[in-house]
């Protein structure tokens, strides 16, 4: 049956780019001056469709970014760990403004990973694309490009993840986390390189060989992706 | 590292058995609400006959009046952008336990830092909460850092205010 999956729609939503596919065939691609210009050409691509269409939206790091709340004893529930984060969000990203939170609690195994997006951010999306579409998921496309870096067999400790406004740099043994944080706006190669140095000479990052990752947007990508096209491309960084 | 399941979409999953669920109790709503209007409003009617309509009139303009003092001074309070806003959110929220240990007010940054202390970590969120109750944003509070309570020192946490960094 043509309609079972091929009415979903991976779009990724950047404040410099845009882009939308189905399956492996992209169906559109586009610069972006901001974020409204961004939901007005994914709009307009999903206008385009036929049919309603199911989307999966992935966000980017200049839109949907990673934080690790402190460590503070006596929270002892999920929700008291929310409020904290919650009450960070400003300070721990460069969002700004009121922010809607979500905690990976680790019930004291390990440290808590938070990520946060603007209410304003989700608001439009949802008034700009959520009468033409049924939105299925909002995601980072980080976390899908950190989740494909994991398939992997060969260790990772530390993960550079540059789309087309920020770098995000995931780090931890096993399965914890000891950095996370977005650096945003990074806009070029040199601007993220600049910022790794940085991030590096002030300690911020640990001195180990990163994993470099991309977001690509053609038939390239690695095979078994979800995403299909958003696909991600993985270097080992020297 | 591990895989980040984070997602804002709105989960829709009780859609599925809800929806019949809130046809099934309209319905019984309706049909229940139709046997006693009907009996009510023979009750109403004999009420109002026996005695004098109450003045609703009355009420509608002092309602209004109070929606636009709150409307006028939520502008006010928006439109004067300075330190006494943040001074006086401290204030005027009290709970106990708090305890203020520094208070640094920078009027050419327009920022107010203060340093705070409780017993339990949580009472320190009901104050940041309690500061930010209908603030606007851009002068609300913000966490900066925040350190549990241990045996040898209460929970600890850094509030900065206001809170306006332009967003993407």
């Amino acid at each position: 049956m043509w309609w079972a999956g091929s009415s979903v729609v991976d779009a990724y939503l950047g404040t410099q780019a845009i882009v939308m596919a189905r399956g492996r065939t992209v169906l559109a691609t586009a610069v972006v001056a901001g974020l409204e210009d961004g939901l007005a050409r994914l709009q307009a691509a999903l206008t385009d469709c036929r049919a309603r269409t199911t989307l999966r939206l992935w966000l980017s790091g200049g839109l949907c970014q990673p934080f690790l709340p402190p460590l503070a004893a006596g929270l002892a529930t999920p929700a008291e760990l929310l409020r904290l984060a919650q009450a960070m969000a400003a300070d721990g990203t460069s969002l700004g403004g009121n922010c809607q939170v979500w905690v990976d609690d680790r019930h004291g195994t390990g440290r808590a990973l938070a990520v946060a997006v603007q209410q304003r951010t989700l608001a439009l999306i949802f008034e700009r694309l959520g009468s033409i579409a049924r939105i299925r998921s909002i995601r980072p496309w980080w976390a899908e490009a950190l989740r494909v870096r994991l398939l992997d067999s060969e260790p990772t400790d530390l993960v550079g993840v540059r789309d087309c406004d920020s770098l995000t740099v995931l780090g931890g043994v096993e399965s914890d986390f000891s950095v996370a944080f977005t650096m945003a706006p990074v806009l070029d190669d040199a601007t993220a390189d600049a910022a790794w140095q940085r991030a590096e000479f002030g300690r911020e990052v640990p001195a180990i060989a990163p994993w470099r990752v991309r977001l690509v947007a053609d038939d390239s990508c690695v095979e078994g992706l979800p995403s299909c096209a958003l696909g991600v491309r993985a270097e080992a960084q020297p | 590292m591990r895989p980040v399941a984070a997602d804002f979409a709105p989960q829709r999953a009780w859609l599925s058995w809800a929806h019949p669920m809130v046809w099934v109790a309209a319905l019984a709503f309706v049909s229940w609400a139709g046997t006693h209007i009907a009996s009510d409003s023979a009750e109403l009617d004999a009420l109002s006959a026996s005695s004098a309509p109450p003045s609703m009139a009355q009420d509608a303009p002092a309602s209004g009046v109070i929606r636009a003092a709150d409307d006028a001074r939520q502008l006010a309070r928006m439109a004067s952008f300075d330190l006494n806003a943040g001074l006086q959110q401290l204030e005027s929220t009290r709970i106990a336990g708090i305890r203020l240990t520094g208070l640094e007010a920078n009027a050419g940054d327009e920022a107010i830092r203060i340093e705070v202390e409780a017993a339990d970590g949580r009472l320190l969120l009901d104050y940041l909460e309690a500061l930010n109750a209908g603030m606007p944003e851009g002068q609300r509070w913000i966490l900066v850092r925040a350190r549990g309570a241990t045996a040898a020192a209460p929970a600890a946490a850094t509030l900065l205010w206001p809170s306006r960094r332009q967003g993407p």
